[in-house]
């Protein structure tokens, strides 16, 4: 194998280097973006570990999701509570561009975000998985690279302790201040020391 | 004009499908105090057994032999179903019951690019329904009918051509009655040539007038009008099963043979199927009906099968089936074969519409639907779910920034903030923060009135709650994603 195919893998991560290759979209928030290395990464899994749906992981997305949502569709599968349109169409979002699934079953739920991601209709694909094995997820990962889409998957802290294939994982816990965010893996960088995004910065 | 025959000489056999049958196997009909083998396949062929041979001698050939009743009417339906399919090589063609079909295909030549091209696309099309047709083609329906059926797969164009190919045919296909039949061997006339040699006056005297109209017909000297086929405004079609399935994997391998008639009927039609319908018919049951819904108008066979095989795969058979029919009522006009209106990115392109095709097969109908925010005052009445608008382009800029701050979640039913589940939930106390907000539900409601606030509990989650008035009771309606 030639430097230059080896140059090409997407696995291999050149030390020093902010990997300008991996495509990203912008979160709308400078701060943000600095931390993410330039933004959501896009054609990849990203995991937002919580444990409360309250504190602002899905407010994070929202300058994304309204970006994403202009030419392809934006899953939401498997929802702990009702979208609230209104909110969403302050936000940019436009709802109509929204596919609301309501899985029966974990392993539907599973399913249907490797179909939505793969199928390259869909912007982003929000998912809030029970408890998905480390080889559903490696398939996911796959499907979002083969769909060029964002695959987002709202997950406990816990899962912090499991390896997963996600190109980004994201800690959120609350804290005086505002909501701390710890990086715990990225894409062609270290993880990074905790940060506080501010309140008037994080909120929906 | 041309035509084209499709003779069918194995259509007893043919319209089971037989994927798990290789030993001998045989179908007879005749009358049930005496049956007798109708057809058989290869390895029944191979034991001894021929067709009007009795059954019990059959039995007693081959002990293995697995035979069942001949079915006349599904034999019918296939055919039915066949001239369905048909109809997207000529819009003219005729049924030749028990087992064949004439299409006219003057009027094709061009479009399916010649004659060869065009027999080897039906041919082609035949063994991919698992038939294994004869096919002939001559300027008279019954011309190129009856070389088919005397094996004769020519392709004549010119009358006197066809008349010397018929010239060698055993006069036996005319299918004289036998005492005519007899008489013709009597006078050594054994092949239709022989016939055309005696003098006409004479021979109509002698022979049934019929057999020579037939005749003259298939030779282009005299007119053979027959009835088109009358093409059904929707699609239908049955397939009898030879064992009972009990498995829907074997069932979406038999589905397969009826979504690629459906395909070719909508291709006739320019047409793409809105909705599907696959019965399982059951012995001792009534039949299992599995609807599935589509967006947008395919006549896409494997996407379509990739729906059928969603629905089979959450569906549980209550009973063996032994039937299934495929029916789409519902159809519109498509005029390209695979239509998507914006082209998804990506090398594994489904169609937005594909989609939430696939979603919905197996997910349920209900289980997949659109997001709509409604104008409307009250929380709970602001947001329903909506049918997906597959094809839409987003529209314009749909943000309001002079609409008040809006949680992201909505608690389907708001939450009363004294009970239990509700301490569980929340981590006390809370803190509001913003607010209040009120709003008032419709007098046709009810006259209630709601105090909205934004608050936050011990932790920082960030919570929309509101104070019932009058009262003072506390509920939680949402939350700040």
């Amino acid at each position: 194998m030639s430097l230059e195919q080896l140059l090409q893998r997407a696995d291999l991560w050149r030390g020093g280097e902010r990997s300008p290759r991996h495509p990203v979209v912008a979160s709308g928030r400078p701060q943000l973006d600095l931390q993410l290395g330039g933004g959501w990464p896009r054609g990849a899994l990203t995991e937002l570990l919580s444990d409360h749906h309250a504190i602002g992981a899905l407010g994070l997305l929202l300058p994304a999701l309204a970006a994403l949502g202009r030419d392809r569709w934006l899953a939401w599968i498997a929802p702990p509570h009702i979208p609230y349109a209104p909110a969403l169409a302050a936000a940019g979002i436009d709802p109509a561009r929204i596919i609301w699934v309501r899985p029966r079953t974990p392993e539907e739920g599973l399913w249907a975000v490797e179909q939505a991601l793969r199928s390259g209709s869909c912007g982003a694909v929000l998912h809030w998985p029970q408890a998905p094995g480390a080889q559903r997820l490696r398939r996911l990962q796959l499907a979002a690279e083969q769909g060029d889409s964002l695959g987002f998957l709202f997950r406990p802290r816990r899962a912090a302790h499991h390896p997963s294939p996600a190109a980004l994982r994201l800690e959120l816990y609350p804290t005086a201040q505002g909501t701390e965010l710890h990086l715990l893996k990225r894409r062609g960088g270290w993880a990074t020391a905790p940060f506080t995004l501010h309140d008037g910065d994080a909120v929906a | 004009m041309l035509w084209l025959s499709i003779h069918l000489p194995h259509l007893a056999l043919e319209v089971f499908p037989r994927e798990n049958i290789d030993g001998p196997w045989a179908v007879h009909g005749g009358p049930s105090q005496r049956p007798l083998i109708h057809a058989r396949n290869r390895a029944a062929a191979a034991a001894g057994i021929a067709p009007g041979m009795p059954l019990g001698m059959a039995r007693s050939l081959c002990a293995a032999l697995l035979c069942q009743p001949r079915d006349t009417a599904a034999e019918q339906q296939a055919l039915t179903a066949l001239a369905l399919w048909a109809q997207q090589f000529t819009p003219l063609l005729h049924l030749q019951p028990p087992d064949g079909l004439l299409l006219e295909i003057a009027g094709s030549l061009n479009l399916f690019g010649g004659l060869a091209a065009l027999r080897q696309r039906v041919a082609a099309g035949l063994a991919e329904l698992g038939y294994h047709p004869r096919l002939a083609v001559a300027p008279t329906p019954y011309g190129s009918w009856l070389l088919a059926r005397s094996r004769q797969e020519l392709l004549l164009t010119e009358l006197p051509a066809l008349r010397r190919a018929l010239e060698q045919l055993p006069v036996a296909v005319l299918e004289p009655g036998a005492k005519t039949l007899q008489a013709l061997h009597d006078l050594g006339r054994r092949r239709i040539g022989d016939l055309l040699t005696l003098p006409r006056d004479g021979a109509a005297r002698r022979f049934d007038p019929a057999l020579l109209r037939r005749l003259d017909q298939a030779l282009g000297q005299l007119p053979d009008p027959r009835r088109p086929f009358a093409v059904p405004e929707t699609f239908a079609s049955r397939l009898p099963l030879p064992a009972e399935v009990t498995e829907s994997a074997a069932l979406l391998f038999a589905a397969r043979r009826l979504v690629l008639e459906l395909v070719g009927y909508l291709r006739a039609r320019h047409a793409g199927s809105m909705e599907l319908e696959l019965t399982l018919e059951h012995r001792q049951r009534p039949p299992s009906r599995l609807p599935v819904g589509l967006v947008q108008p395919s006549r896409d066979t494997d996407h379509l099968l990739l729906l059928l095989k969603e629905r089979l795969e959450r569906f549980t058979l209550p009973a063996p089936t032994d039937a299934i029919v495929l029916e789409s009522r519902q159809l519109l006009p498509l005029e390209r074969d695979h239509g998507d209106l914006f082209a998804a990115a990506g090398g594994t392109a489904l169609g937005p519409a594909a989609l939430v095709e696939r979603l919905r097969a197996r997910l349920g109908h209900d289980g997949v639907s659109g997001l709509q925010a409604a104008a409307d005052h009250r929380p709970e009445r602001a947001v329903k779910s909506a049918e997906l608008a597959v094809g839409k382009r987003a529209g314009g800029d749909t943000a309001n920034p002079a609409s008040p701050l809006r949680p992201l979640w909505l608690l389907p039913e708001p939450l009363t903030l004294t009970g239990a589940t509700a301490c569980a939930l929340l981590h006390e106390p809370l803190q509001l923060r913003h607010g209040p907000e009120r709003i008032e539900s419709g007098w046709w409601n009810g006259d209630a009135v709601r105090d909205y606030f934004i608050a936050t509990d011990a932790r920082g989650e960030r919570l929309w709650v509101y104070r019932e008035r009058p009262g003072e009771n506390w509920y939680l309606h949402g939350l700040f994603g």
